[in-house]
């Protein structure tokens, strides 16, 4: 396993990540989902070291990251929507500052990253604006070659254009067989890029499913409200009835009676707004229903 | 300039004006020096702390720090650069202050034996610029976002004494002038009560909690 985070738990302030369990393979992409203040962040920041463990592991490319700190780090590509380094730097003083830390640090590459993306080598850091910082990130990153990714929601504020560019580069890296952990609340990318799936509810890690068989697990049914009613209370996620007719989340099952509702393969975005939804109206109940699946 | 007042002072007989100058001088320097002195085993202790600490707590690095990859002998080499420019800034700054204090000190005496000249306005309003390094206060507490660690320093027992000083002023001096420091004093005590409100029990609660002599330990600079 490239990342193995086992029974993690992080407690700030009134807010705590709880038993979280993640393993993702070399050379996958594992998209981190969740609502506003599901504890994304927190994870992500506890898996590069910002905070540190109260209780488990982290163990990246078979090395533990509070042992082997340095050797953990050196394969770490990060990039995160709140930019970490120090915004006085030029972004050229960022990589002649920084860079050496790296051992594969190409500044030749850095260079290159840093003008096929835009930025000018004599522009201060605090200059930039959010959409630029992700992208100087993201050339640090690629010019010191990691193994493992770990991006905080950094297609938020890409424009279009670079969003393209970045995934077609997220690509090459996973080819070259890096791991990529990448948060982000605009799960249409990830419908089409993630392998895996981790959902994050109130710092727990709710499931890490394979992206496609997780939306093999369940499906988006549409009907008249009265039609949606019928169905069987135990399969249902939740509900939701229109002026016109509603839809719902359902685990699917063999029946014929299905064959009366329009069915489609929820996306992500659909998924998580009924899980959310089952969520408040059912508590634990909708929990138990995704645990088993 | 100074030592020509205290001449003048013993030789009109002024001796409460020459004995209150003169302790007063005295506290000065004394204060700047321990001040001085207390700032760098706080910057000792909390770089030391630094080295090893993470993002979730009250005394830290910048976070680049933390997810570079070094370790924490790398990041007290680096540490130990910013230490030894904390200590030369320690030094510059108190001695500037102590410099400041005294001038304000020398005016206040001699305003009360000799005439009122233009330029000591001047002096006084550089001296009390000086003493409230309101700027450096501010952007210390912007930057920590909790970080409140030297808090009780930067304080600064100063600002409390210039308070009780305003009550040792000489009563000769103008009304205006006793205003403007009235105006001051209250100035700097709502300042200081508004942080202190604001984070000492924060501070409080962790310096409660915190383990010094095991900070203590990895520090060699």
């Amino acid at each position: 396993m490239s990342i193995e985070v086992t029974e993690l738990n992080k407690k700030l302030g009134s807010f705590e990540l709880k038993n979280i369990n993640l393993q993702i393979p070399s050379g996958y992409i594992c998209g981190l989902i969740g609502e506003n203040g599901a504890g994304k962040t927190t994870l992500l920041k506890t898996m590069m070291g910002l905070y540190g463990l109260d209780a488990g592991s982290v163990r990246l490319e078979g090395k533990d990251l509070e042992n082997r700190e340095k050797e953990v780090k050196n394969n770490l590509g990060i990039v995160m929507e709140e930019c970490l380094y120090e915004d006085y730097l030029t972004v050229e003083g960022l990589g002649k500052g920084y860079g050496f830390c790296y051992t594969g640090f190409s500044m030749e590459e850095y260079k290159k990253y840093t003008e096929e993306f835009g930025l000018s080598f004599k522009q201060k850091i605090k200059k930039l604006s959010e959409g630029m910082k992700i992208r100087l990130q993201f050339a640090f990153a690629l010019s010191h070659h990691p193994t493992i990714y770990l991006m905080d929601e950094p297609t938020a504020n890409l424009d279009e254009e670079f969003r393209k560019r970045f995934w077609e580069i997220c690509s090459i890296e996973l080819e070259r067989g890096a791991t990529i952990l990448i948060s982000s609340h605009l799960t249409e990318d990830l419908d089409k890029k993630a392998d895996y799936i981790s959902y994050l509810k109130n710092g727990e890690l709710l499931f890490c499913k394979d992206r496609e068989r997780l939306q093999e697990s369940f499906l988006l049914v549409k009907g008249e409200n009265y039609q949606l009613r019928n169905l069987p209370k135990d399969k249902v996620i939740s509900r939701e009835e229109g002026a016109f007719g509603g839809s719902a989340l359902i685990l699917p099952w063999n029946s014929e009676k299905l064959k009366e509702y329009q069915i489609e393969t929820p996306n992500l975005r659909q998924l998580m707004y009924y899980l959310a939804k089952g969520e408040k109206e059912n508590g634990t109940i909708t929990m138990e229903k995704i645990s088993k699946r | 300039m100074e030592l020509l007042l205290w001449k003048k002072l013993a030789r009109d007989k002024k001796y409460l004006l020459l004995i209150w100058g003169t302790v007063m001088a005295i506290s000065i320097l004394m204060f700047q020096l321990t001040e001085s002195i207390g700032g760098l085993l706080g910057y000792a202790v909390m770089y030391s702390a630094m080295v090893n600490k993470k993002q979730d707590t009250v005394l830290r690095l910048p976070d680049v720090f933390y997810f570079l990859p070094v370790d924490a002998a790398a990041r007290r080499k680096m540490v130990g650069g910013q230490f030894w420019w904390s200590c030369f800034l320690e030094a510059v700054i108190h001695t500037f202050f102590a410099t400041m204090y005294l001038l304000l000190t020398t005016y206040y005496i001699d305003i009360t034996v000799t005439r009122l000249y233009w330029w000591k306005p001047v002096i006084l309003f550089i001296a009390i610029f000086s003493i409230t390094h309101t700027d450096q206060y501010y952007s210390f507490l912007k930057t920590t976002k909790e970080g409140v660690a030297d808090l009780l320093v930067l304080l600064g027992l100063g600002k409390f004494t210039v308070c009780i000083w305003a009550l040792l002023l000489p009563r000769s001096m103008e009304p205006v002038y006793w205003a403007l420091y009235c105006c001051f004093a209250l100035l700097l005590l709502s300042s200081d009560i508004y942080y202190l409100r604001k984070y000492g029990k924060h501070v409080v609660s962790y310096y409660a909690d915190y383990d010094f002599s095991r900070e203590l330990k990895p520090f060699k600079i």
